[in-house]
């Protein structure tokens, strides 16, 4: 059993030590991702202190089935982003580690300060990274709108601290629903808008297409996924659990992630190019999830938050890859260029069948258990949620055929369509390709193990009661 | 165009923070009404969060540093990592300055001999203050930014003083590894990270408070070298690498 804390100290120190022995930072950011994605199985459960001091007083870890399964997909996950940026790692050695501790300790904090803190961590690792794209004015805007949403953030748990008077949160999920509901309203709006612009909600989200649009195989796999997971499982703890907004401010939090939902399918379907259609997909994603986890859906939102990152990572490694490879990523040119690799055409497909949620696959249990929660409520958010399925169902299989077909559409294929592209230093994008690949087709056929986790998850959210008794239980 | 509508959006949120905040019924009790009594900070105050330590819990003479150091330490070593990842981009994005900084106006006489005098004297206050962060208001942060300010002084005063210094590199990688490595020795020890393994003192006293003037001194240490890097890397940049 592994004490929570090693996953934060560990890659922190790994990542000092780095700084002035720097040839061994390849061997030490291996080893620490390897550790993390290891020992994420083997975490303590339970609430763990900082310094000794009880909560709400001092500050506090808490690992429940929900950040227990967040924790080793993240970790996971970021041990594949290592893998498929190999070739990228350049001087980024010491940001990936101190990034792997702040997205641990993001998830597995349970103060709305040192959530904060945290925040601000990936928030500045992720600017950094992003430069090394060059489009600067693209990070500049990044940088803009992250450092405000960082501060509508902490604006927001400074109006709960002068309220209330602590910053822990189980403390917090305790006293807020008898707090007078101006104090509500305004906690809520700002944490929503400050967390909004991480999690790619519509009106924060003006920064996405230029970040996203012009990633490498390193940054590509790291946003979308680690960042991604990362900032949605915040969202869904932060609003499932600890400040559940009432009636009236919750319909216009679901209809922004619809919104956001039906906006970006319909921009991908527009999309051009490869990485801004994946970009727009994965606002598209992020706002479905985020309303799942809003309307109380649970299960079903974190069944498609981990399909949702895994099926990203394989998708951003080759569009990335691809593009480093070839200096362009529009699909046009593409055509038919899975025939080259077929390993990674298969990673690809059956994460774009799991994605758009077809019968077979693991994603199919997310389509089914999201529309049977939202047809529990009313009639408008199932068919909006339909509707943006389909939409992304249409352009994810015409780009699987484009990939697979040389030629034009319409038109009988013929090899002399084929795409000049090629990939290059492709092998452990493949190994990525088919080991996804693999974990899909099996946990579609054999779901048992991963939804009977995701379903214990789903319930120690919805379940605030145990979540006060493990923290404040001493008091 | 925009103008107009940026100026009419800052106004309807302010309205609404103002309204909101502000209303009747608001919980949120206006600047000094609110009472001490349920708030958590009484207890950091009274130093009476866990009885079943020896008393006084802390033994620092300054409430803020027992707060920030040792309640919550884990919040200031997140701290110390924000500012060590923005250094690190600065380093890194370095490389777009591409040629020496110089001044139109050069550094007389009078600015480069006074420099001998202060920068000691900045050197010494700010060691002084990140020394005794436990007992007298400063720490770490403050400082270290004195620190800083001393090499800048150098890099102004002084035109051939334009070397980095490598030991700068050690000195930031080495004291955050220490910071880590008392954190991790108060796992072994007391079972918790960041736990206060060191005996507290009597208040008052230089060497008390068990483990908050180590972690200050390190923090003084990291923060003062990576201010000091910063600076390197604007004035220098990539030309002399």
């Amino acid at each position: 059993m592994i004490n929570p804390v090693l996953l934060i100290a560990i890659p922190l120190l790994a990542a000092f030590i780095s700084v002035f022995i720097q040839k061994l930072s390849w061997v030490l950011l291996f080893g620490v991702s390897i550790f993390t994605a290891i020992s994420g199985f083997f975490l303590q459960k339970g609430m763990f202190m900082i310094g000794g001091w009880k909560p709400p007083f001092g500050i506090n870890l808490m690992i429940d089935d929900y950040s227990f399964i967040i924790i080793i997909v993240i970790n996971l996950l970021f041990f594949l982003t290592l893998l498929s940026g190999m070739w990228e790692l350049k001087k980024n050695k010491t940001i990936l580690m101190v990034i792997l501790a702040g997205i641990n300790g993001l998830v597995m904090t349970g103060d709305l300060f040192n959530l904060f803190v945290f925040l601000e961590i990936i928030t500045i690792s992720g600017y950094i990274l992003a430069a090394s794209s060059d489009k600067y004015y693209s990070v500049f805007k990044y940088l803009v709108l992250g450092t405000l949403g960082s501060s509508l953030y902490l604006f927001g748990i400074m109006v709960l601290y002068g309220t209330l008077g602590t910053l822990n949160m189980a403390d917090i999920s305790q006293q807020f629903p008898n707090v007078s509901g101006s104090v509500k309203i305004i906690s809520l709006t700002f944490v929503f808008a400050g967390l909004g612009v991480e999690a790619k909600l519509l009106p924060f989200n003006a920064w996405v297409k230029g970040i996203y649009g012009n990633t490498t195989p390193l940054t590509g796999p790291l946003f979308s996924t680690v960042f991604a997971t990362g900032a949605i499982a915040v969202f869904g703890r932060i609003f499932g659990q600890i400040l559940v907004p009432d009636s009236t401010l919750i319909f216009a939090f679901i209809a922004l992630g619809l919104i956001t939902f039906i906006f970006a399918e319909t921009s991908a379907m527009a999309s051009k190019k490869l990485r801004e259609l994946l970009t727009f997909s994965s606002i598209g994603q992020a706002g479905l999830i985020i309303t799942m986890f809003m309307i109380g859906g649970f299960y079903a939102a974190l069944i498609q938050l981990i399909n949702n990152a895994f099926a990203k990572t394989i998708l951003f490694s080759y569009a990335t890859k691809a593009y480093k490879s070839n200096g362009d990523d529009t699909i046009n040119n593409m055509s038919g260029l899975f025939r080259k690799n077929v390993m990674m055409g298969f990673g690809f497909t059956v994460a774009t069948l799991s994605l758009i949620g077809l019968p077979l696959f693991f994603g199919f249990y997310a389509k089914i258990n999201m529309l049977q929660s939202a047809f529990a409520l009313n009639m408008w958010i199932p068919a909006l949620i339909i509707l943006g399925s389909i939409i992304e169902g249409i352009y994810y299989i015409r780009l699987l055929v484009k990939l697979w077909n040389p030629g034009e559409e319409g038109q009988e294929s013929s090899e002399l369509a084929q795409s000049q592209f090629v990939i290059k230093n492709g092998f452990s994008l493949s190994l990525i390709a088919v080991l996804i690949g693999i974990i899909f087709v099996v946990s579609g056929i054999i779901p048992d193990f991963l939804t009977e986790n995701i379903a214990k998850a789903a319930d120690s959210l919805s379940d605030a009661a145990t979540y006060l008794s493990t923290v404040l239980g001493g008091i | 165009m925009k103008k107009i509508i940026a100026i009419l959006l800052t106004v309807a949120v302010a309205l609404f923070v103002f309204t909101n905040l502000y209303s009747g019924d608001s919980d949120f009790k206006a600047f000094g009404e609110k009472s001490l009594e349920e708030t958590v900070s009484k207890e950091f105050v009274n130093k009476t969060v866990d009885p079943q330590r020896v008393q006084p819990e802390t033994g620092s003479a300054n409430i803020v540093t027992s707060i920030v150091v040792n309640y919550r330490g884990f919040d200031t070593m997140g701290e110390v990592t924000v500012l060590f990842v923005s250094a690190l981009g600065v380093a890194l994005l370095g490389g777009v300055l591409r040629k020496k900084v110089t001044f139109r106006y050069k550094p007389g006489f009078i600015i480069n001999q006074g420099m001998k005098i202060i920068v000691g004297i900045i050197l010494i206050s700010g060691i002084y203050i990140f020394v005794h962060g436990h007992l007298t208001p400063g720490g770490g942060f403050p400082g270290g930014a004195m620190i800083g300010s001393a090499f800048l002084l150098m890099y102004l005063s002084d035109d051939k003083f334009r070397t980095r210094i490598a030991a700068f590199k050690v000195l930031e990688g080495l004291a955050g590894s220490l910071i880590m490595i008392v954190g991790l020795v108060g796992l072994s020890t007391g079972g918790y990270f960041l736990y206060n393994f060191l005996p507290n003192g009597e208040i008052g006293q230089l060497l008390s408070a068990g483990i908050v003037p180590v972690l200050y001194v390190l923090v003084g240490l990291k923060v003062g070298s990576e201010v000091s890097n910063i600076l390197g890397d604007f004035f220098i940049g990539e030309v002399e690498e």
